[in-house]
């Protein structure tokens, strides 16, 4: 069976005059219908130039080196434009920002629907009240400019756009990093609905291991440009095998522990540069469980679970 | 919602007395331009109605041969002043105002695909309209005339003439359009709601007129505003200096061209009158430009 996304091997390069560097290296994940699959890192890991090298936005001088991206099968590198909110479609982080302030939402959304289905005026309308009541949004606000929407309901509008087209794929990055929590959970909410009700694939890209926690089916944990782990949610959360995603894990507060009297743990220092990156394992230097093998050679993920020497031993 | 009436623009206008006088002064000179046909006295392109005894009439008295009398004066033909300057400033308001069409469409399209497209696009666009900056406008919309008269057969050189003006007025004054727009389309171009409608796959044309373009309409407009009053004055200057609108169909710098022959010889009114209607014209639309750029100007606010 072949997955809806499947990134194979993906290497994508910036090259200026003092070398190449590899934002991405060695990235292979798949997406399936009606999956969440969640992607989190730290700033600077790579998952947003996963999500933007799918979409075909990567702006020179970044370029795929290596490997490919199939959707439905079908390698779609250089040939993303056509399939952008037709097939994929995409989200961002602010929804204000990613909405035309001078556009009524309405007005947004009937158009972008016409660029993709063959439908008339009248149905847009029709459709654009059916897509505001499924997003949870009264349609009688279809004539309301962006401004006067709270964030949470912007980002409600701003799914209703992306989905505007009957994509099957659903790029979100850092849906719900600019809202507050409790939006947060229903935004959230929303997106696994949605995900359930039609089928959709998504990639949730976050910093965010709680809303990785609440919403994903599977977990893709990068570093340095690369995946690490990638394992079911629950099982990562309760036996991460790379030390990096135990890192990540221990790093965020627990409610049920007895956190008065604990230090939170962290990663001691910081990601390398790209262009400093060590010659064995990208993340040797900060671990805890480093071997001599880790800086000698580099952990390659077997079986789809984690990159990292210790499972190998 | 607010309507029209409500909104801050209309508030500021109301609040500014300069800018409510020069509007009312222009929409009069204006219906006064539009409706000439039916308000003025005589039609001055009817060669066939004037009589030469009628010329040099001085404005507020009878002529002392025929005894007809003009309010503000003949002409050498004997053109009765009023209806001159009334059929003079519909060509001037309308090649004016055409010609500001033309250079704000060129300019809109060539500045918007410059800054949006980048690249060599932006390159040719830009430097050539630097180089157009290096000549005095006035020099471009000559030798645009020059060139399209040359073009012209001579039979239709008459006819043609207010659409040679419009178009060498409108082509030597996109300029200032197109640097606008573009750098105001490189900046709303950047913008995160731009990527957002092509990650949903709106063509780059949709991006361009139904994304950006009303993002950046109101310099358009400041542009537009204050750029007619220099149109009008660019036809008055190309008339005068003989080679836009013709003698048998005079436009305002027609006129001032006529008067300007008898100035010295005492008949100062055919001059004076037209000079004085092409002022009021261009300041009033100058002055509600620079209201507008005011107004508009989120940082004077």
């Amino acid at each position: 069976m072949t997955h809806l996304l499947d990134i194979k091997d993906l290497q994508v390069t910036f090259s200026n005059r003092h070398g190449d560097l590899r934002v991405l290296d060695g990235v292979s994940l798949h997406v399936g219908r009606g999956e969440i699959l969640g992607i989190i890192g730290e700033s600077g890991a790579g998952k947003s130039m996963t999500g933007n090298a799918v979409m075909g936005l990567l702006e020179p001088p970044g370029k795929i080196t290596k490997g490919d991206i199939l959707f439905d099968g079908v390698s779609i590198i250089g040939k993303a434009e056509g399939l952008r909110g037709k097939h994929i479609s995409m989200i961002f982080q602010d929804p204000l920002t990613s909405l035309n302030p001078l556009k009524r939402v309405g007005d947004m959304l009937t158009e972008t629907m016409r660029t993709h289905l063959p439908i008339g005026k009248s149905e847009a309308e029709e459709r654009a009240r059916a897509s505001f009541e499924e997003v949870g949004l009264d349609p009688s606000r279809l004539d309301a400019y962006p401004h006067e929407f709270s964030g949470g309901m912007r980002q409600r509008v701003v799914i209703a756009l992306a989905l505007a087209g009957e994509p099957e794929l659903l790029i979100a990055d850092e849906p719900t990093t600019a809202l507050d929590v409790s939006v947060q959970a229903q935004i959230l909410e929303l997106i696994r609905n949605l995900c359930e009700k039609r089928g959709l694939g998504v990639m949730l890209i976050t910093h965010d291991i709680g809303v990785i926690a609440n919403s994903c089916d599977r977990v893709a944990v990068f570093y340095a440009g690369r995946p690490v782990e990638i394992a079911g949610v629950s099982e990562l959360l309760a036996h991460p095998k790379h030390p990096y995603s135990e890192g990540l894990i221990a790093s965020m507060p627990r409610i049920d522990a007895d956190s008065r009297h604990e230090m939170l743990r962290q990663i001691e220092g910081s990601m390398p540069a790209l262009n400093k990156l060590p010659k064995g394992c990208a993340f040797a230097p900060r671990c805890h469980k480093v071997m001599d093998k880790c800086l000698e050679q580099q952990p390659i993920m077997q079986s789809g679970r984690a990159a990292c020497w210790l499972g190998e031993a | 919602m607010g309507n029209w009436w409500q909104s801050d623009l209309f508030y500021s206008y109301r609040t500014n007395p300069v800018a409510v006088i020069s509007s009312v002064v222009f929409v009069v000179l204006g219906l006064a331009a539009l409706f000439a046909p039916w308000i003025s006295p005589t039609n001055p392109f009817d060669a066939g109605s004037l009589n030469l005894m009628n010329g040099f009439t001085p404005p507020f008295s009878a002529n002392q041969f025929t005894g007809d009398y003009f309010v503000l004066g003949t002409d050498d033909q004997g053109r009765d002043l009023v209806s001159a300057m009334l059929y003079g400033m519909r060509i001037s308001l309308m090649v004016g105002i055409l010609a500001v069409g033309l250079a704000m469409v060129l300019g809109v399209t060539l500045g918007l695909v410059a800054g949006y497209r980048g690249g060599w696009v932006d390159a040719v666009v830009m430097r050539l309209a630097d180089v157009q900056l290096t000549f005095p406008s006035i020099l471009i919309a000559m030798l645009v005339a020059g060139i399209a008269r040359g073009l012209v057969p001579p039979d239709q050189r008459e006819g043609m003439a207010t659409i040679i003006l419009i178009l060498s007025i409108g082509l030597s004054d996109w300029v200032q359009f197109a640097r606008t727009v573009r750098s105001s389309t490189l900046l709303e171009k950047e913008k995160e709601y731009v990527q957002a409608a092509r990650v949903l796959g709106r063509s780059h044309l949709a991006i361009m007129f139904r994304h950006i373009l009303p993002g950046i309409v109101s310099p358009v407009l400041v542009i537009a505003t204050i750029s007619l009053a220099l149109a009008i004055i660019a036809e008055a200057t190309l008339s005068f200096l003989g080679v836009g609108a013709p003698p048998t169909e005079p436009s305002l710098g027609t006129l001032i061209r006529i008067g300007q022959d008898f100035l010295f010889a005492g008949e100062w009114w055919i001059l004076l009158f037209p000079a004085l209607t092409l002022l009021l014209i261009a300041l009033s639309v100058n002055l509600l430009g620079d209201w507008l750029r005011d107004a508009l100007n989120p940082k004077l606010k």
